[in-house]
Formats: structure tokens, C-alpha cells, sequence
């Protein structure tokens, strides 16, 4: 980039640099400044000396975490329960928006639309509740096996029926609530687009296959690169609320772990430790799923 | 125009009417089962397991035990002011973060997406963004709730993917008017983005009053607090089992002694949750009437 | 029409950006070691800083006994860190409505300005507060300084009581004389006076002398059924399978015995594994410390608890069962027995009929006795500490000392004489009024953080001022635990900041792989020939080093009062 070039930008949009201003500013000041705290991670936090004067350990928290017996695990269980969550509840929304465009009843497609995203709302609590509830050997979902002549078997106890129904119920709880990008993303195609394709003849499926998908596909692009920055962090809450010592080996991720480790002594330093390394995980999936989607598509993240 | 429908078409339309009416059942299950509980004589409800299909004996008693903390009444209405402005500050910053991400010929425009990128994988912690919120005098005032949270950068990303798709056209028509940027965002884009727009203000409006996180480390008086801060209040005092009780070094049996025979406790949470929940729900019959196809017609003409 | 609308624009981008500048008043420092922020409650919108209040005259001294007040001629106003929450948050918004510290303040001319943190938040605003260097001036439950007391004294953040103590709080030092195993409570390995502490004197009487409160929890048991089979109470192993087959085959039991715990032993009581002569986790035998789950004892244990699981008569779902399950379980009377409880249980079942009644830790066998069990330190802890931040340190320590009085016992536990209750009867139990005593005192415990102290740093009777430790048969149970030998159990030993780091690190992978492989053995799923594997798959965890690191803590807490006079 030349001088010449930078200058002749800067005046050709002089007022879109002008509207960047309080945005840039803001991501300065709330998140650009505060990010120093992040070298408590190569420190031992000293509440009382604060962040700058407390003393520097290097990598000691990262060796820390690396060195745990069950590691490799944490790591696995972690990677698993994101990507089954994205290959089976990223398509789940999009899907639903697709059912949902096709329905003519405007009045049952708002209801269900509106039903549809009901469980956001209510709280992980009472979610995890009625799922133990549901799977407990005297519960809904036994009562029909049983009627269907099977055996009766408590769910949660099962290491391999944890991702299942974790990843099950999300998806359940979220479809409804994911959909709606989708369905504010399909009203922007632009009808004349269907009314040509009508009389062209073209099936229903033909129009949602050459039209509605490729309508949405900058919208699933960046919101699939948004999710690929997110895979290292499965939150503790919802695994604390449904595992416990019989599942261990499938349901144990980094959260929950560093949760628990928490509860014998709470150390800011190793908590950052560990939110850093996953970080720097996050980093490189987002900017390789951007790379790869510069090259094949027109959309990316930048 | 009648449409021929084909034995394909009529098939399908059976299948999705179908499973839609299926999945909205299963999504309207769990709130009518907090519903139902949150009405419960307080004993039944201990004694109960497996489904609620109906209120087991009726009773509003939870409801007034819910309301008869004096501090419900400011919530509601400091959430509404935390709504209203936060979601106002939110959509204009937003709007213009995602409308200079989103022109072409910028030249800083990847690069200031990339570092907004990085916002939302990295962070300094609690501590420094405490203080930071502290060294700009906001704690215990109402900035405290509306301007740390002022993008988000998720919600900046959809947008800026909504405003792209906008034909180029009419960005040139206009400039050739003589329209400037301002003209071209707050006259043609917006107007244009009624659907992002809808599904914007019903995200942020969510947050805000789902948010209490913020709240609860930066409000002392309670004449500021939000409705959440004050459910949760009652939701912790009326759980025993809550995660909160995990912590701390308080004797285990001192806050075993102080509660001995609250039966109402269960039917309180599902009383909370109810009181939080419904208001928010109502908001989304208003956004869903922007979800409406063709608002592009006329525009490229025009 | 474009131009003002272009004005306009402009304008209001160059407003935000402004205002988003203005606010900045410099570098956001951490810690600046000479900040003294108080929190007013009563400021306005921007955040006041307010000069700490004027120093006024010293009280004189006084002799343990008598007691000058008010403390100061002239009002002083401190701010006091304290925890509150629960249900009292409905009555009252924080604790300067309690109509006790409103009294205190009467009587002291010692004004006090509450800081309540959010509850369930309460180590994170705790760790806010320091690092941000805005510390009030008290603190209740000073244990919470990371690194324990020792390191904040050592760190600048609280100051040394000792000295202050001897001059300015004889009651609160004849309290911790007249004891030496409270001694040992109440001061850190270093020689420090932790703090002023929750002391337990419940002897019946006006004296006030510190004695361990009996313990809350134990097993329990259906009372009803056991009559109506014509059974006893059991105490041993045996007579328990007796109980339990006979709850299951004659009683129709859908549950008769609810594990209550997900990994299948009861951490805090070390029911039942007591039986075989071991805790449940780290304990003291003769002079050394053992680590419960890799004793032979243990390997019992689990075989007791896998056969009666493959019988039925231990709950099934037992790792995954909530409370509210376990509840709805126990109140439609599907259970005959609860591995531990409060003696609430007692009160909360009998509501919908069904009689419960607490049963001792069960034996081995007649001629055995159990190690460990429940048990309260006479110390409590929630240590009352004083910051580096009061100007007046002298007139807190004062201040605390009022609460180890006869009065201020009196105060704290019962209320305000005339206005909570009206005189003490022969027990040395309040006369509560009509509406805390109304309907059986079904509402006490909403009142309790009302006209009483809870929790606090304060000479605490439980069992004079709380109504259900006056029902007989409930306080029987109690009694019957406390009589219960509890050698085992280790006295209130505190690591080291350096320990605690070293303890957690290896000790949540031990007890992972402790609980993954208790329900493998208890569920039948690995057999417990294996046992001897899955110890020394422990010992290769480093379980030794955490015992060296607990020898190495009881040492130094046996050596404390050594540091001391």
C-alpha cells in the first residue's frame, strides 16, 4: 500500500472512517484495554498486588494443565461433544427455517415458530431437570421402552448415551431460537427471483435447492465460522448439571474439570492459563474456517 | 393463479405439517410443565415425579411469595429502562459498525474485522474489566449496563453479512445523487433491513433482560437493580442445591440450619421462572410482523 | 432536506465519541496502594469519594466483665464486608434494618455502613474488593483471603490482632484463654489471632463457656416402620441388612435406603465407611495421617455397599439422583432409610405422616466403635477481621469484643430483651413474643436474620435461642452423634498458599478416578480383586505427597501456641 493509495481511501470514504470511530473506539476501550489482564496466566495472582506487581511463573499453570493425569481426555471429550454439537445442531436450524418458509398457514407457521422457541427460554436448570427426570430408570422414556418391550436402563449412567442426549437436548432446546436468523435471512431474497422460477415451472424443491439455500449461504457461512471460533469452549454448567462419576470418561471436558479443581482451591492464575490456551485453539480454527472460506467463497469473517 | 399440486408436494406437506405440529409439542411441553408446577400446592409438588400434565391442586401462593419482595416492582422497571436504552445504543452502534464493514473499497476494512475478531476470543478477565468500568466512574450507575455491552460482536458480524447482500446498485444510484454515507446508511440500507433489524432488537432486547451478570458486580443500590439480580435473589434463597452453596467456607451445617421446613421453596423457583420469562415472550409477536417477504420490491426500480 | 439530516449524523458520532472519551480519567491502574474508597450507600448517581470520618476519642480500657459504653463520644462509621442473603432478603434489604447491629449502634455510637455482596458471587467480589483496593474497613469471614489469614496480614491487607486484642478486648480473650483445644482454633500457625471468631457456647445456664456444637447430620431412619415390624433402632452393620432386607421384602420399600450421595459415600459424615475403622477421606490414627480410600478398611466398605446394592436395597439411581428427586422420593414415603440428614428431615416428613428418627453411625459389630463422624469446631470460623484500611482500629476491636459479654451474647442470640422476647426462663432460653413464636415457629427462620444473628463473629448458642433444638426427641438425635467417638477427625489445619495450589492440582485427578472407580466397584461393573490395582494406581498419583503435605500442616498447627506467649 502505497501513501498515495492510503490517501486517496482516506478521502474517498472520509465519512465511513468518521463512523468507525465510536465503534473502534469502543472495542479500544472495553476490549483492547482491559486485555492486559491476560498475563495473569504466566503469573501468581496476588489479589493484593493486583495484576501488574504480581510475580511472573512463566508457564508454570500451562504445565500445570498439561501435566494432569487426564488431560488427553479433557481434550478428547471437550473436541467431541463441540463437533457432534455442530455437525448435528448447526444444520438443525437451517433445516427448521426451510420447513417453516414451506408451510402456507401463515397462522400455524407463526405458531410454531413462536412455540418452537419456547425452551431458550427457560433456564438450564430446570432443563437438566426434566432430562434427568425423562432418562431416570423410572422415568418418561423407560415407561416406553418398557411398553416397546425393552429393558429399563437409567440413561445418565451410560457414558455413551451422554453426548447423545447432551448434544440432543441442545439441539432441542436451541432449533427454535437458531431458526430465526435464518427466517429474517430468507425474507431478504428478493421475490421476483420465485415468481421467475415459478413459471419456469421449477418444483417447490428445485426453488428451495437453486434459490433459498443459495439465498442463505452468506449468512450459514459466517455464522459456521463464528461457531468453528467457539469449539474449545463447552461451558461448565450444563455438563456439572448432568454428569457425574459413571460418565466421566465421556463427559469430563476442560470447563468442568478446571471447575472442580476450583472447588480445592480457586486460582485466577490457572483458570487464565487455561482460557488462554483454549483461546489460542479457538484462534487458529476461526482464521484457518476464514482462510478456506476466502478461497472457496466470497464470504468471510475478514 | 391456482398452483397444481403434485402427490410429491401433497406427501411432503403432510410429513413436515406433521413433525413441525410433533417438534412443537415437545418444545411447548417444558414451559406448560413450569407452568402447571408454578401453580401447585407446594406439597404435591415435592411428592410429585414424572410429567404434569395439569396444576396439582391450585394455588397462587408462590406468585405472592414472589411478589411480595418489595424490590420486584423497580426491577421490572429498571429493566424496562435498561431495555429500552441499551437496546436504542446497541442498534445504532451496531448499525454503524456494520455498515462500514460491509462497503466495498475500504481499505482497513479486513484488518478492523479481524481485531474485533480477536475481541471475542481473547479477554483480560474480570479484574482489569472491573476496573476499568471503575477508572471511567461508572460503577453503581446505569452506564454500567448499557455501555460495556454495546456491540456485540456476534450480532455486528450478522449484520454486516445482512447489509452486503444489499445490491451495489443502489449504493451508486445514490452516490451519483450526490448521497453521502450517512444518507446512504440512515435512508436506503436501514429502511431496507426491516428483518435484521427486527431480529437485532429482539437479541439485544433478550440480553438486556436476561443480563445480570454486569448487575451484580457493578450495582450496589438496590434502587438499581435489574429484575433478573432480584429473581435470582429469591431463586438462591430458595435453593438449597444451587452451585452457590458449593462455595465458600461457611460451615456446610449453618445454612443446613437455616432452612428447615420452607416447602414452598420448589414452587417458588418455578414461580421466578415463569415471572421472568413471560414478559420477554410477548415482545416477539411484534418483530415477527417484519418477517415478511418482499421488502425489496420497487427498490431497484426506484 | 440532506443537509441537516447530514449535520445531524455527524453531530451525534462526534457526541458518542466524545462521551466515550470523556469518560477515561486516566490509566486504568490495578491496585494503588493509596486509594481509601469508601462505598457510600447514600450517593448519588457518580461515584463519591468521601474522606474516611474524622478520629475521636478513644474508650478506656476496661476489664473483662464490665464493659464501657458507648465506646466513643463521638460517632465513628465503619464499613463492614459482610455476607447476607436468603430468605431475609424479603424482610429486610441488608443488615443495617436487623433490629441487633440498629441496637449495637445505640449502645456503641458505632455506626456501621453494610456492603453485602451478591449472593453466590461471594469469593469473586471478595477477590473484586482487594484487588480493586477498595477494602472496607471489617470483614466477616476473613478466612476468604486467598492464602489464608497468615498471607493477608503478611500482605498489608488485614492488621495483627494480638496486641490489640490484649490491650483493647478482654472478654474476647478470657473466651479463648478459658480453652485450649479453642486456642488452638483460633490462632494461625504463624502465631497470628485469626480474627474474632463464631464460638459455640451452648452449656445450658447463663455461663459462658465454649463447648463444640452437636452435630447436625447423621443417618436416619423410618421410625414408623421399624415399630411396626417390632424392630429396634440398629446399630451395627448386621442390624442394619436386617432393617433394610425387611423395609424391602415386608414394607414393599420402593427405595429402601437413599444413597445421597453421587459417588456413594457421604464425604462430610463418613457414614457407615466409619464403620470399618477409617474416614472417609483424610484422617488422623495414632499420630499419622491416612488417606480413608486407600485403606484395606475401604475395600470393606465398598463390598458391603456393592452387595447391598446388587440386593436392592440401596436406591439404584444413586448417581444420578437430585435433590428434588430424593425429596419427592422420600416425602411420598417410598424410603425407609437416608445415609445422612438434618434433623429438619424429621420435622418436613412428619408434615405428610411419616415418621423419621436419627440413628447412630452404625458399628462393624458389637465389640467395634466408630472414629469419625460429623463433628463442629468449638471455632466456627467467619472471622471478624480488621483491614489496613480503619482509622480507628482500636474502637473495632472494641467494638468486636462487645459481642463475647454477657450482654452482647444475650443481644446477639435472642434480640432486643422486650422487643423479640421477654425475659429467659430456667433453661436459659428466650421467651420469644407472639409473632416469631406463632404457629409452632413455623416462621423463625424467616425472621431469624431479623431480630438475631445468624452467622457472625459472636459467642453463638444455637441450642438456647433456636426453637427446634428445643424439641427433645429431635435434640436426642444430636446428642446420640455427639456421644459417638470422633478421634479421627482432623483438627482445623490450614495449608499454605503454595500447599493449597499443590493439593488441588493432584487431588481433583485422585478423587476423579477415586469416584469413577468407587461406582465401577460398587455397581459390580470391575471386581474388587482389583482393589490392590486401582491403590496403587492412586499412590502413583502422588497421594503420598498430599499426606506429607497434611503431616507437615498438623505439625505445624500442634506447634502453634507455641508461636503465641
Amino acid at each position: 500500500m502505497t501513501r498515495a493509495q492510503i490517501k486517496t481511501d482516506i478521502i474517498r470514504n472520509k465519512y465511513i472512517y468518521i463512523m468507525a470511530l465510536p465503534v473502534i473506539a469502543y472495542y479500544i476501550i472495553f476490549h483492547y484495554m482491559p486485555m492486559y489482564g491476560a498475563i495473569i496466566a504466566f503469573k501468581e495472582f496476588n489479589p493484593a498486588l493486583g495484576i501488574i506487581r504480581s510475580p511472573w511463573v512463566g508457564f508454570k499453570h500451562f504445565k500445570s494443565f498439561f501435566e494432569g493425569v487426564y488431560f488427553w481426555r479433557l481434550i478428547r471429550n471437550t473436541l467431541l461433544i463441540s463437533i457432534y454439537s455442530l455437525v448435528w445442531g448447526f444444520p438443525a436450524p437451517i433445516i427448521l427455517a426451510l420447513l417453516l418458509n414451506e408451510v402456507k398457514n401463515n397462522y400455524f407457521k407463526r405458531t410454531v415458530q413462536t412455540i418452537s422457541y419456547l425452551p431458550h427460554f427457560i433456564s438450564l436448570v430446570v432443563v437438566c431437570g426434566i432430562i434427568k427426570d425423562f432418562t431416570s430408570t423410572d422415568g418418561v422414556i423407560n415407561d416406553i421402552i418398557e411398553l416397546l418391550g425393552g429393558e429399563r436402563t437409567n440413561f445418565l449412567m451410560k457414558p455413551e448415551w451422554f453426548r447423545p442426549i447432551y448434544v440432543g437436548s441442545g439441539i432441542w432446546q436451541e432449533v427454535g431460537w437458531g431458526s430465526i436468523i435464518y427466517l429474517a435471512a430468507i425474507t431478504n431474497i428478493d421475490p421476483e427471483l420465485y415468481e421467475a422460477a415459478t413459471i419456469d415451472g421449477a418444483s417447490r424443491w428445485k426453488q428451495t435447492w437453486h434459490i433459498t439455500l443459495p439465498g442463505i449461504v452468506p449468512t450459514i457461512v459466517i455464522l459456521l465460522i463464528l461457531r468453528l471460533g467457539g469449539l474449545m469452549s463447552v461451558g461448565f454448567e450444563k455438563i456439572i448439571l448432568l454428569y457425574n462419576s459413571a460418565t466421566m470418561e465421556t463427559a469430563d471436558v476442560i470447563s468442568s474439570y478446571v471447575y472442580r479443581r476450583g472447588l480445592l482451591d480457586f486460582d485466577y492464575s490457572f483458570s487464565a492459563a487455561v482460557g488462554l490456551f483454549n483461546s489460542v485453539i479457538n484462534l487458529i480454527l476461526i482464521t484457518s474456517a476464514n482462510k478456506f472460506s476466502r478461497k472457496i467463497s466470497e464470504t468471510s469473517l475478514w | 393463479m391456482v398452483t397444481k399440486k403434485t402427490a410429491g408436494e401433497r406427501i411432503f406437506n403432510c410429513i413436515n405439517i406433521t413433525f413441525l405440529t410433533i417438534l412443537a409439542i415437545a418444545c411447548l411441553y417444558p414451559m406448560l410443565y413450569v407452568l402447571f408446577a408454578s401453580f401447585s400446592d407446594p406439597i404435591e409438588l415435592m411428592k410429585h415425579r414424572g410429567l404434569i400434565l395439569r396444576p396439582l391442586g391450585f394455588t397462587i401462593e408462590g406468585y405472592k411469595l414472589v411478589f411480595k419482595n418489595p424490590s420486584i416492582t423497580t426491577g421490572y422497571l429498571n429493566t424496562l429502562f435498561y431495555v429500552t436504552a441499551g437496546t436504542a445504543i446497541n442498534l445504532f452502534m451496531t448499525s454503524l459498525g456494520a455498515y462500514v464493514l460491509s462497503r466495498k473499497n475500504v481499505l482497513w476494512k479486513n484488518t478492523i474485522a479481524f481485531m474485533i475478531t480477536i475481541t471475542m476470543l481473547f479477554s483480560g478477565g474480570l479484574i482489569p474489566f472491573y476496573l476499568l468500568v471503575k477508572s471511567l466512574g461508572m460503577v453503581n450507575t446505569r452506564w454500567a449496563l448499557i455501555i460495556p455491552g454495546a456491540i456485540s460482536t456476534y450480532n455486528l458480524f450478522v449484520m454486516r453479512t445482512s447489509f452486503a447482500s444489499i445490491p451495489d446498485s443502489l449504493e451508486e444510484s445514490a452516490k451519483i445523487d450526490g448521497a453521502n454515507d450517512f444518507i446512504i446508511l440512515f435512508r436506503i440500507i436501514l429502511p431496507l433491513s426491516k428483518a435484521v433489524l427486527a431480529v437485532m432488537t429482539l437479541f439485544y432486547a433478550v440480553g438486556h433482560w436476561n443480563a445480570w451478570f454486569n448487575a451484580m458486580i457493578f450495582l450496589r443500590k438496590r434502587e438499581l437493580f435489574p429484575l433478573q439480580l432480584i429473581l435470582r435473589e429469591i431463586l438462591l434463597a430458595n435453593d438449597m442445591q444451587s452451585m452457590s452453596n458449593l462455595e465458600g467456607l461457611v460451615d456446610v451445617s449453618v445454612q443446613a440450619n437455616a432452612d428447615i421446613v420452607y416447602f414452598a421453596r420448589l414452587l417458588v423457583q418455578y414461580c421466578t421462572i415463569i415471572v421472568a420469562t413471560l414478559p420477554i415472550l410477548f415482545l416477539y409477536p411484534f418483530v415477527q410482523k417484519y418477517f415478511v417477504k418482499g421488502v425489496m420490491i420497487g427498490s431497484i426500480k426506484g | 432536506m440532506k443537509k441537516p439530516i447530514k449535520m445531524i449524523s455527524f453531530l451525534l458520532v462526534l457526541i458518542l465519541t466524545i462521551g466515550l472519551f470523556a469518560g477515561c480519567t486516566g490509566t486504568s491502574s490495578d491496585k494503588t496502594g493509596d486509594t481509601t474508597m469508601k462505598v457510600e450507600k447514600d450517593s448519588t448517581d457518580k461515584n463519591d469519594e468521601k474522606p474516611a470520618e474524622s478520629k475521636t476519642k478513644e474508650g478506656e480500657s476496661t476489664e473483662a466483665g464490665t464493659f464501657a459504653l458507648p465506646i466513643v463520644d463521638k460517632p465513628v462509621t465503619f464499613t463492614y464486608w459482610v455476607p447476607f442473603g436468603g430468605t431475609a432478603k424479603e424482610i429486610i434489604p441488608d443488615l443495617s434494618q436487623n433490629e441487633v447491629y440498629q441496637e449495637l449502634e445505640k449502645l456503641t455510637n458505632v455506626k456501621i455502613e453494610f456492603i453485602h455482596p451478591p449472593e453466590g458471587q461471594e469469593t469473586e467480589h471478595f477477590n473484586l474488593m482487594i484487588s480493586s483496593g477498595d477494602l472496607p474497613d471489617i470483614i466477616e469471614q476473613g478466612e476468604r483471603y486467598k492464602g489464608g489469614i497468615d498471607k493477608a496480614i503478611a500482605d498489608g491487607i488485614y492488621i495483627r490482632l494480638n496486641e490489640l486484642v490484649d490491650k483493647y478486648a478482654p472478654n474476647f480473650k478470657k473466651v479463648i484463654e478459658s480453652n485450649e483445644e479453642l486456642k488452638k482454633q483460633v490462632y494461625s500457625d504463624e502465631g497470628n489471632l485469626l480474627g474474632f471468631g463464631m464460638i459455640t457456647s451452648d452449656v445450658p445456664g447463663t455461663s459462658l463457656e465454649p463447648t463444640a456444637e452437636n452435630p447436625w447430620c447423621g443417618p436416619f431412619i423410618r421410625k414408623d416402620w421399624l415399630d411396626e415390624l417390632g424392630m429396634e433402632i440398629p446399630t451395627t452393620i448386621d442390624e442394619w441388612y436386617t432393617a433394610l432386607k425387611a423395609f424391602k421384602e415386608q414394607m414393599n420399600a420402593e427405595v429402601p435406603m437413599i444413597w445421597n450421595n453421587a459417588i456413594g459415600m457421604e464425604p462430610s459424615t463418613g457414614a457407615f465407611v466409619s464403620a470399618f475403622d477409617i474416614g472417609p477421606g483424610f484422617y488422623i490414627k495414632n499420630g499419622e495421617i491416612k488417606y480413608g480410600p486407600i485403606e484395606p478398611g475401604f475395600k470393606e466398605y465398598l463390598q458391603l455397599v456393592n452387595k447391598w446394592y446388587e440386593e436392592g436395597l440401596i436406591d439404584r439411581d444413586f448417581p444420578t439422583r437430585d435433590a428434588k428427586s430424593i425429596d419427592a422420593l422420600v416425602m411420598s414415603g417410598k424410603v425407609g432409610a437416608k445415609l445422612q440428614d438434618g434433623t429438619a428431615l424429621v420435622l418436613k416428613a412428619r408434615a405428610v405422616g411419616i415418621e423419621f428418627a436419627g440413628a447412630p453411625y452404625p458399628k462393624k459389630d458389637e465389640n467395634s466403635e466408630i472414629h469419625w463422624r460429623y463433628k463442629n469446631n468449638i471455632c466456627r470460623a467467619n472471622y471478624g477481621v480488621i483491614t489496613s484500611k480503619c482509622k480507628n482500629p482500636e474502637v473495632a476491636v472494641k467494638w468486636f469484643d462487645y459481642h463475647y459479654t454477657e450482654d452482647g451474647f444475650k443481644l446477639f442470640n435472642f434480640g432486643v430483651e422486650g422487643k423479640s422476647y421477654t425475659g429467659i426462663d430456667e433453661k436459659g432460653r428466650p421467651k420469644y413474643v407472639e409473632y416469631i413464636s406463632k404457629n409452632n415457629y413455623q416462621d423463625f427462620d424467616r425472621y431469624n436474620s431479623v431480630f438475631r444473628l445468624h452467622n457472625g463473629p459472636y459467642l453463638k448458642s444455637d441450642l438456647r435461642s433456636n426453637p427446634r433444638r428445643w424439641m427433645e426427641d429431635l435434640e436426642q438425635y444430636r446428642i446420640t452423634w455427639n456421644n459417638q467417638p470422633a478421634d479421627y477427625v482432623l483438627p482445623p489445619i490450614t495449608l499454605t498458599a503454595e500447599e493449597g495450589a499443590e493439593y488441588a492440582k493432584i487431588m481433583s485427578d485422585i478423587e476423579a478416578y477415586r469416584n469413577e472407580m468407587m461406582l465401577k466397584f460398587i455397581m459390580g461393573q470391575e471386581p474388587l480383586d482389583k482393589f490392590d490395582e486401582y491403590v496403587n494406581n492412586i499412590k502413583a498419583m502422588n497421594i503420598d505427597r498430599v499426606i506429607e503435605i497434611y503431616k507437615a500442616a498438623l505439625d505445624r498447627y500442634n506447634k502453634r501456641l507455641e508461636k503465641v506467649d
